[in-house]
């Protein structure tokens, strides 16, 4: 993220460059930086403190004050850096950045702090500088110089820095002995991840109370019930639609299929009055007797009549020659009449009756 | 600014409205995707039928040609109206048994009902009018013989007949 510097001045932010910039570096001379001690309380009551320890702290009309806070905390210690403005100055610095953060000229150091035993860092810009005082990676104090006042370490008083970020021009006339690291401003790039800018704005829009958002999502989810329950309203009718053209062309291959069996029922009254009154076929009728009586008896007479038949014989074994009649297919009502052995051709006299199918 | 109570009054009055619109209109979807299932299990039953009474079908149409065939050849048999008459059919039947070896000792044509045809009494082999009913069963047209009566002498192998024999027409009157 590339940093630009501002500064308040005729109640406007300037900026120190002309070209793109990811975020905006307040200047300590427009925004107050506080170290307040906390104590272990929730953090949901922690800027209720913040609030009431600035009253007692800051000189400014609470009501047109405008702070934010960052905690720090190492072991027991529980610190508050707090940044505090005159609402108009945030204001103006908002509407400079537009979306972009605010960062503090602390914030630029904090991940080069030693976690360990004291650490100081001066961050000047051209009219001031900020001498940062850190015990065990906590800031412990903040106080700014303004550099019209003389040399920095002269201002500072206080011994030479571990750390000192300052413009680039501003660091080759500084000489701030061995052991200082200096660090061009311009060459500080920030990571955008992590990173909370200072007096964050309202956000793209109004906000949404809890309720109103959790109304809107019952609302969508019911409306979405809906829409989805008239989908499978509609997905099936298309479906009763697509079986009512099946089941048409169906109804109409039926319908073909009942004349077939009209059809088929004239076919077979016309048939049946072609056989009716038409007797079994003679020849057929004798065949069949022949076939059945072989050489087991001999007629001496048959009488056919319509479909009813009588013969007379004279055999060795009628009632063998009754039970063969009655498995072979085409008589029916079988009658023998009373059998009259003859002793003399040791035969016997009989006479069967019944009926004969041929179809 | 609108008072706190009337505020809630008119919350609870948008949620009722939504809520009533959102029930109607649920209503009536889950009623027209009732109506639509069942009508679709109606469907499918009927469907079902149908497709059984197409496999049917099939069947049904090898069964019509087989009844006509038989009903074609049967009809073929007879004789077409108005081209045969008892007594030009008793010339037939006496000259078919002469040619057989039957001898007719007696006959008389019957006229009127279905089957006109002639009353025969006749005397032959059992083999010429055994020869005589396997013609008329496999000749071309229809002789019917309605009553027969045979008296067998096995001695020589002849036989005394007593028939009748007439024959039919297509349109069933028989003239």
């Amino acid at each position: 993220m590339r940093l630009e510097r501002g500064e308040l001045a005729g109640g406007r932010v300037a900026r120190a460059g002309t070209g793109p910039f990811d975020a905006l570096l307040v200047s300590r001379l427009d925004v107050d930086l506080l170290v307040l001690d906390i104590p272990p309380i929730p953090d949901r009551d922690l800027e209720g403190l913040v609030r009431y320890k600035l009253r007692s702290r800051y000189p400014g009309n609470p009501g047109q004050t405008s702070f934010d806070y960052r905690v720090a905390h190492r072991g027991k210690i529980r610190r508050a850096i707090v940044f505090v403005a005159r609402t108009s100055t945030v204001e103006a610095y908002r509407a400079a950045a537009g979306r972009r953060p605010l960062v503090a000229p602390c914030q630029l150091v904090a991940g080069r702090v030693p976690r360990r035993g004291p650490f100081t860092a001066w961050i000047g810009d051209g009219r001031w500088a900020e001498v940062l005082e850190f015990r065990d990676g906590v800031l412990v104090s903040s106080r700014v110089v303004h550099r019209g006042n003389g040399d920095w370490r002269t201002a500072a008083g206080s011994s030479a820095p571990a750390l000192v970020v300052a413009p680039g021009k501003d660091l080759e006339g500084l000489a701030c002995g061995d052991g200082t690291t200096s660090l061009p401003l311009e060459s500080i790039r920030l990571r955008r991840a992590g990173l909370k800018g200072l007096f964050p704005g309202p956000g793209p829009g109004p906000t949404v109370s809890p309720g109103v958002r959790t109304a809107l999502l019952v609302a969508s989810v019911l409306v979405l019930g809906v829409l989805v329950l008239f989908r499978f309203a509609r997905r099936e009718e298309a479906r009763v639609d697509r079986l009512q053209g099946m089941a048409r062309s169906m109804e109409q291959e039926a319908l073909a299929s009942h004349a077939l069996r009209q059809e088929t029922d004239s076919l077979l009254l016309e048939r049946d009055r072609l056989d009716a009154g038409v007797p079994p076929d003679r020849y057929r009728l004798l065949a069949e007797l022949s076939a059945v009586l072989g050489n087991t008896a001999r007629v001496w007479a048959i009488e056919l009549r319509d479909d009813r038949f009588q013969f007379e014989a004279a055999g060795s074994d009628p009632l063998a020659l009754m039970e063969a009649m009655k498995a072979r297919d085409g008589f029916d009502g079988l009658q023998l009449s009373p059998v009259v052995p003859d002793t003399a051709s040791g035969t016997e006299r009989f006479s069967i009756s019944g009926i004969f199918h041929d179809r | 600014m609108i008072a706190r109570r009337t505020r809630v009054l008119l919350l609870l009055l948008g949620a009722t409205a939504a809520l009533t619109a959102t029930g109607v209109a649920a209503g009536e979807a889950l009623g027209r995707l009732a109506e639509a299932r069942a009508e679709a299990v109606r469907l499918e039953a009927r469907i079902g039928q149908l497709r059984e009474e197409a496999a049917r079908a099939a069947a049904a149409v090898v069964e019509r040609d087989a009844i006509r065939v038989e009903v074609e050849a049967r009809a073929a048999r007879r004789y077409a109206a108005g081209t045969m008459n008892p007594y030009a059919f008793a010339t037939l039947a006496k000259a078919r048994l002469s040619s057989l070896g039957v001898t007719v000792l007696r006959y008389q044509v019957v006229e009127g009902g279905t089957h006109p045809g002639v009353d025969v009494t006749a005397t032959g082999s059992v083999r010429s009018f055994v020869a005589f009913l396997r013609g008329i069963s496999e000749d071309g047209r229809l002789w019917i013989v309605p009553s027969l009566e045979i008296e067998l002498h096995p001695v020589d192998g002849s036989a005394d007949v007593r028939l009748r024999i007439g024959y039919a027409t297509d349109d069933g009157a028989g003239r």
